[in-house]
């Protein structure tokens, strides 16, 4: 084989290499799938263990758990603006979301572990219905477009 | 996990109703996947669902399924579903005012409704039409009304020519009116783009593929 065919094949591989690196790394910057817009008293995000502020702002990403303390509350705008707020005393697992901006197909599963939560259906929704659950301990629910809250007393569901 | 206090009512729901249904939930799975519900933990649930009616009144749909029960469909203001327990749910209608107050905290933290404009552009022109012109002053006035605000630009086509094709020229619009609102004054990192191509028509013609100015336009959308 020649030199230059040789020269060729390794610029190919780097081309390889450098693009599966691009492709690997990409998820990390697509991470985000809401926003912080409204923040009030104890509001904390969990996230791969960590302890997080929540003041307006911050990032929520998929595999976030947010808390709210007594006089705590959060509102949350997502990308396909869906809007989710929680109450006092509330637990909220964002388990999965996905939206491509191009064809509005997406995923978004929620869980409400305790405490009230309020939702605004978006454009995940309008595209694909039921694309958008919430979990309780108890139920799912698939949105169709529209407005609803939940609530669940862990009081009684521990 | 914190206990809160329960009142007096939901210790007794829960003692009546873990003796009367703890067997039936002992092991319920805990997909997520629709249809199969978890719980899982093998005791009593107070849960409730509400509908509201839209900001702009009209009322969507949500599915409640919980396992061992039917599926209800709530579609009216203020039908609601109480979840005792998985497949123990019960509709009701909840009264509006009462829902307004025991969500109060809840629903004062909602975000301010993302707001969507329209802007045009001069035939054949990079310039806006003088309508839309006045359109981007109140853009800037509704960014700086909000707390960190977040804009999509979004570009959309006509019919004419491939779903490749339109995918292309929308996200060109886009990124085009990006670099407009960036030299006004909004800095690019709260900008996003994208491009919707020719899937959602303001107008829509029976020839598939009818040139449409009214589809060839840029949305904007304020978080």
């Amino acid at each position: 084989m020649s030199k230059v065919l040789m020269l060729h094949r390794d610029f190919l591989m780097l081309s390889f290499l450098l693009l599966l690196c691009a492709v690997v790394a990409s998820p990390a910057l697509a991470a985000e799938a809401g926003r912080v817009k409204v923040s009030k008293g104890e509001v904390q995000i969990e996230r791969d263990g960590k302890r997080l502020p929540a003041p307006v702002g911050a990032t929520i990403q998929a595999r976030d758990t947010v808390k709210t303390g007594p006089d705590g509350s959060v509102g949350i705008t997502f990308q396909d603006s869906s809007l989710l707020s929680a109450g006092p005393n509330s637990e909220l697992v964002i388990e999965r979301f996905v939206f491509d901006s191009t064809t509005h197909k997406g995923e978004f599963d929620t869980a409400l572990k305790k405490g009230t939560l309020a939702v605004v259906s978006g454009k995940i929704v309008k595209q694909s219905p039921e694309a958008m659950r919430i979990r309780t301990p108890a139920a799912i629910m698939g949105v169709r477009g529209t407005e609803f809250v939940v609530k669940v007393d862990e009081s009684v569901t521990k | 996990m914190r206990f809160v206090d329960a009142p007096v009512i939901l210790a007794i729901a829960l003692v009546l109703g873990a003796c009367a249904h703890s067997s039936r939930w002992a092991n319920a799975p805990q997909a997520i996947e629709a249809g199969a519900v978890g719980s899982g933990n093998g005791q009593a649930a107070n849960e409730l669902v509400v509908l509201l009616p839209k900001a702009n009144g009209s009322v969507g749909a949500v599915v409640v399924r919980s396992e061992g029960s039917a599926t209800i469909v709530l579609d009216k203001p203020y039908a609601a579903a109480r979840i005792a327990g998985a497949g123990r749910v019960q509709p009701l209608t909840y009264d509006a005012d009462f829902a307004k107050k025991e969500f109060s905290a809840t629903l004062a933290a909602l975000p301010v409704r993302p707001i969507t404009f329209l802007l045009y552009f001069l035939e054949g022109k990079d310039e806006f039409t003088p309508d839309s012109e006045r359109e981007v002053e109140r853009i800037f006035a509704e960014i700086a009304a909000r707390p960190d605000p977040e804009i999509s630009v979004i570009g959309h086509a006509d019919a004419v020519g491939t779903m490749q094709y339109n995918d292309q020229l929308s996200l060109q619009r886009a990124q085009r009116v990006r670099v407009d609102l960036a030299r006004r004054g909004i800095p690019g990192k709260y900008i996003e783009v994208a491009g919707r191509g020719k899937r959602e028509p303001v107008v829509v013609h029976t020839a598939a593929d009818a040139p449409e100015p009214m589809n060839r336009r840029v949305e904007i959308i304020v978080r």
